[in-house]
């Protein structure tokens, strides 16, 4: 009896191909006279072909569109200065908006719940707030001052 | 299986040279094993999300440094791997953990329906439920247990190149695989057992 | 005697060298807002930044020295400058030889705020404007992609490069020096206005309020959100007009350590949530002498009945804005942060 406990703890192993040469032929050995082994080896095997059959879960559909957009924010960083390309970025990124807001708009809304309006360039209100906002950006700890220096001077330069 | 690496090495080395299409190319083929292998860790769908999409930007700003093309998908792997462990470092997703054994549905990764041409005794019917599950069943493995097991059934990676992403000896791959088999084997009982079958 | 030997205790501290590195990241990066207040630097740097959607960048020349820092910018043929000088940001314009004075919002941000919402990272070391940098990386500790990548100096801790991405992971500033001098001897003059120059200066209302002041300040009954996002703590409240228009608003500003979420608010009038956004004077129904062009702009894409009330988002890359009308109240909520965190923040402001 202690040999075949034994064996069952390796069953296991034999069921991954763990085992090799002598180990392996012994408990092959114990296989052909143990008709409890082999069906435990059975359930063990079943075990696997269960898990192999467990397909993957995909990513959601918008992450090569974010890793596309990283991936080339990293190679503008890199490259030398470009021109400005407005409309393009802008509607880029209202178009990405409504994709992942999609929700939003698409649950049935009734009367008196806000709807959600993406848009594309903020009108005089929501320029000051955001202007508002900036100067308080500058002196955040870890601010890259060079940076948010300039986007103050494209608001002065505006007001 | 020579044939497959030659192919990822020659994408690969597209790929390294700036070519997105290429690294699309790759991105679609290793994403959903990617995301499954994270989620298995993680949980949380949408830092799932994240932490893929993380994986494949720094895949993109390490290829250049990557020493074997060939091992791309152990290597990927790797990123993810680290990824996650940090993400686990810092706290939130143990609170998952906690919450998902109670097998909510919405945080176990569902079993999609099984294309119609699928052949095979592997390519049995794994429902909804079973799936759900096997899932619940995985989540009582160690960490290193559960990744071992997604990445060799579920994505079909070698021992070998297992090793290679973990940075473990193959015999370690091994044991865990093993020990996972046998308490999985026990926790799926009534599926795997004789007059199971339907 | 005790100020020799305390000289010369710093200038090993800061010459160190590779003892200095042996800090840990956070050390180092609350060591690089200090680098420049007991050396002077020069140098020069790339800059870039996203702005209204757009993407900018300059060179500059840096001049840093006992806590102040100077900017001369070149973009193209435009030529500007940017001092802080600890109590003012003072933008200085070659061509017309005037200074505008802004005041320097003081955030008053305790540090440790940003240790308990951000995990500071070393990832790598690099060479930057010839000179060895450890580069530190901070992310959000519930995930997400990291917020800052600094490469700092070995020796100073300065911030030789410095990336900033937003919640949604995309890059939206950076400055990269490619040259760089510490040590030189800088004139006090650098950080001031010339001699001779126009100088404006706006009222200044930087002044904390509490949220009954600022009620009373401005005649209505100042709303709280119920929900801000985990980490966020309340600074204070504030008035503010900003804009063309000198429009008035109650700001409630909270940060997390790092980022700065503004929660704008006023009383509405009659006439608005129509699905068209068109200038304030319509929206008063006064004529304040605004031109067709403020009217015509920041069209949203407007569907849905007339009159329902109606959420505004724009996404700047530098941060998102949502509008809101709720009640007797239009809000502004201005953050970077996710588009569904900005909207739950903005629908708890009852």
């Amino acid at each position: 009896m202690t040999d075949r406990d034994h064996i069952v703890d390796r069953l296991a192993d034999y069921a991954v191909g763990a085992l090799r040469g002598r180990e392996k032929a012994r408990v092959e050995t114990h296989l052909a006279e143990c008709a409890i082994c082999r069906r435990e080896l059975a359930a063990l095997q079943r075990t696997g072909e269960l898990l192999n059959a467990v397909s993957l879960e995909p990513a959601p559909p918008e992450t090569w569109d974010a890793v596309r957009e990283r991936i080339g924010d990293l190679r503008r960083a890199s490259a030398p200065a470009r021109p400005r390309f407005a409309w393009g970025l802008a509607m880029g990124i209202a178009a990405v908006l409504i994709v992942a807001l999609g929700i939003f708009l698409q649950r049935p809304t009734s009367i008196g719940e806000p709807l959600l309006v993406v848009a594309v360039e903020a009108d005089d209100e929501m320029q000051a707030t955001i202007e508002g906002h900036l100067s308080t950006m500058w002196a955040a700890p870890l601010a890259d001052e060079a940076a948010v220096g300039l986007r103050l001077a494209e608001w002065e330069n505006d007001g | 299986m020579t044939e497959e690496r030659d192919e990822v090495q020659e994408v690969v080395s597209r790929a390294r040279s700036g070519d997105m299409a290429a690294f699309e190319d790759l991105y679609r083929s290793h994403q959903a094993g990617i995301f499954t292998f994270i989620r298995s860790q993680v949980r949380h769908r949408e830092i799932t999300a994240d932490l893929t999409q993380e994986t494949f930007v720094r895949a993109w700003e390490s290829l250049p440094r990557l020493r074997e093309p060939g091992a791309f998908r152990g290597w990927l792997h790797r990123i993810a791997a680290n990824l996650v462990r940090d993400e686990v470092k810092s706290g939130r997703s143990r609170l998952e953990v906690t919450e998902s054994t109670l097998l909510g549905d919405s945080e176990i990764p569902q079993q999609e329906a099984p294309a119609p041409e699928s052949d095979g005794p592997e390519q049995r019917l794994v429902d909804g439920e079973m799936s759900r599950h096997i899932w619940a069943a995985l989540e009582e493995l160690s960490e290193e247990h559960r990744a071992a097991v997604v990445m060799h059934h579920m994505e079909g990676m070698s021992v070998e190149e297992i090793a290679q992403a973990m940075g473990v000896r193959p015999g370690t791959i091994m044991s865990r695989l093993s020990r996972a088999r046998e308490a999985l084997r026990n926790r799926l009982s009534r599926y795997v057992e004789e007059g199971s079958d339907d | 005697m005790k100020s020799y030997a305390i000289s010369f205790v710093l200038l090993s501290i800061v010459f160190a060298g590779p003892g200095l590195a042996d800090s840990t990241p956070w050390q180092a990066v609350w060591g690089s807002e200090t680098a420049t207040d007991k050396i002077t630097m020069t140098g020069r740097a790339n800059v870039m930044t996203v702005n209204d959607g757009r993407s900018l960048s300059a060179t500059a020349a840096v001049t840093a020295a006992r806590g102040k820092i100077r900017f001369d910018y070149q973009a193209s043929k435009r030529r500007w400058s940017l001092i802080d000088d600890g109590t003012h940001l003072i933008q200085l314009h070659p061509d017309r030889k005037t200074a505008l004075l802004l005041a320097r919002p003081t955030l008053a941000v305790d540090r440790t705020l940003a240790e308990r919402n951000y995990l500071a990272r070393e990832t790598a070391e690099e060479i930057v404007a010839g000179r060895r940098a450890r580069i530190i990386e901070i992310a959000p500790r519930e995930g997400g992609p990291p917020v800052y990548r600094l490469w700092l100096d070995r020796e100073t801790r300065f911030a030789l490069k410095r990336e900033r991405h937003n919640v949604d992971g995309r890059l939206t500033s950076g400055t990269e020096y490619t040259a760089v001098q510490f040590g030189p001897a800088i004139a006090p003059e650098v950080f001031a206005v010339p001699q001779g120059w126009v100088t404006k200066q706006p009222v200044d209302r930087e002044a904390k309020l509490s949220l009954s002041q600022l009620g009373a300040r401005l005649g209505f009954a100042i709303r709280s959100p119920k929900y801000v996002p985990p980490g966020y703590v309340l600074l204070g409240g504030y008035e503010q007009e900003w804009g063309r228009h000198r429009l008035r608003m109650a700001e409630l500003r909270y940060t997390d350590g790092l980022r700065v979420l503004s929660i704008f608010q006023r009383e509405r009038t009659g006439d608005e949530g129509s699905g068209r956004h068109g200038g304030r004077g319509r929206q008063h129904g006064r004529d304040r002498g605004e031109d067709d062009r403020d009217r015509g702009r920041g069209g949203g894409l407007g569907f849905g009945p007339p009159g329902r009330e109606e959420m505004t988002l724009v996404d700047r890359g530098t941060e998102k804005a949502l509008r809101y009308f709720s009640r007797d109240t239009a809000v502004v909520v201005v953050g970077d942060l996710t588009a569904e965190e900005i909207v739950r923040i903005a629908k708890s402001v009852d």
